[in-house]
């Protein structure tokens, strides 16, 4: 009977020391909740600023780009200006040869006509002159794609701020399920920190994707397809 | 008649790049738009033949701005190209019922811009 006594009370102290040990533990979960909690709004806030510190990157990057689709485009119409007028001059030539050859000073030199024409054109008609102007055609047209490809690319700004509002939103969801937890922590007690609600900065697609891959788009265009075709049956 | 595009969408650098796109295919006249709201100011103040609308904004998107277009005689067949992160099956039924002309998911190239612009003008042209 003592020694159960024994046994029982022995039980109850290393109960009561658990309960000790046990009752700080919590006391650090609930500060770790109530400092997780706390730092919520901060990393939403940072994702906000990281959405838009890229938007004004990317906004300067447009810029920088379009200056230069600019530049090449004014460059462009000058070669066509360029071009334009050396088969202005060549007719000249052509025509001004023609118009000597026809004199009676010009009959000795009519039969060798094709090599005059050869030898006033060599001065700019040389097929390196040629070469280069295709050659500059070809840079301009292939650095305007270039460019435009670029700012084709930077959709990923947008479609990369619409994900991070949309995991902005999960971290807030998981705020206000802390909050709730530390609610239950202290009894029911008002908890000075309330959960503030989130807003998002901007409206989102969660499922937004940055791939090449034409699947979407292919599934999108069969299913306008046969919606139009319905609409024409109708 | 020459082209007027209106470009509705809350991202900057969306409207920047669709604008861009739309100039390399030789469209020069472009009006832009943050939300559906603005769009509706825009058409009334400044107009337009082509609306090219983002699906997710603020105050008024792009599924209730078709609506609101398609309501008004003015526009209701002002042809409307959606350009949008949105990619599903329902996505697309919703905007057609919305009665879109024709759909992209973003990210766009701007040869399959021109595509459904001139897919899209061909059917208008048909039905005119």
């Amino acid at each position: 009977m003592s020694m159960n006594i024994h046994n029982e009370g022995e039980i109850m102290k290393d109960l009561l020391q658990l309960l000790r040990d046990t009752i700080p533990l919590l006391e650090n979960v609930r500060n770790s909740i109530q400092d997780s909690a706390g730092r919520i709004p901060k990393a939403s806030d940072q994702l906000s600023k990281v959405s838009e510190a890229t938007e004004s990157a990317t906004v300067e990057i447009l810029d920088l780009v379009e200056e230069m689709t600019n530049r090449f485009t004014k460059a462009e119409e000058r070669l066509k200006e360029v071009k334009a007028s050396i088969f202005e001059m060549r007719k000249n030539v052509r025509e001004s040869l023609s118009i000597l050859l026809s004199t009676p000073y010009g009959t000795l030199a009519k039969e060798r006509y094709e090599e005059l024409i050869q030898i006033v054109f060599s001065y700019y008609n040389d097929s390196m002159a040629e070469q280069l102007l295709k050659e500059t055609e070809t840079l301009f047209t292939t650095t305007k794609n270039d460019y435009m490809n670029i700012a084709i690319a930077l959709q990923v700004q947008d479609i990369t701020a619409q994900q991070l509002v949309g995991v902005a939103e999960i971290i807030n969801s998981i705020q206000q399920q802390l909050w709730q937890a530390l609610q239950r922590f202290d009894q029911g007690m008002f908890v000075e920190e309330e959960d503030p609600a989130f807003t998002p900065t901007k409206t989102y697609d969660i499922n937004a994707q940055y791939t090449k891959a034409p699947e979407r788009q292919l599934s999108a265009d069969e299913i306008v397809r046969q919606w139009q075709e319905v609409e024409k049956n109708k | 008649m020459e082209m007027k595009f209106l470009v509705v969408d809350d991202s900057l650098t969306m409207r920047r790049i669709v604008v861009n796109a739309l100039k390399s295919l030789g469209y020069e006249q472009v009006v832009e738009a943050s939300d559906g709201k603005e769009a509706i100011t825009k058409l009334t103040t400044e107009g337009s033949t082509f609306v090219i609308t983002d699906w997710n904004m603020p105050e008024m998107n792009g599924l209730d701005l078709s609506r609101w277009l398609r309501s008004n005689a003015q526009y209701e067949n002002i042809p409307i190209l959606m350009i949008t992160t949105r990619g599903n099956k329902d996505d697309v039924i919703e905007a057609m019922k919305a009665r879109v002309n024709n759909y992209i998911v973003k990210p766009f190239t701007p040869q399959g811009l021109k595509e459904k612009i001139e897919q899209i003008l061909k059917t208008v042209e048909v039905k005119a």
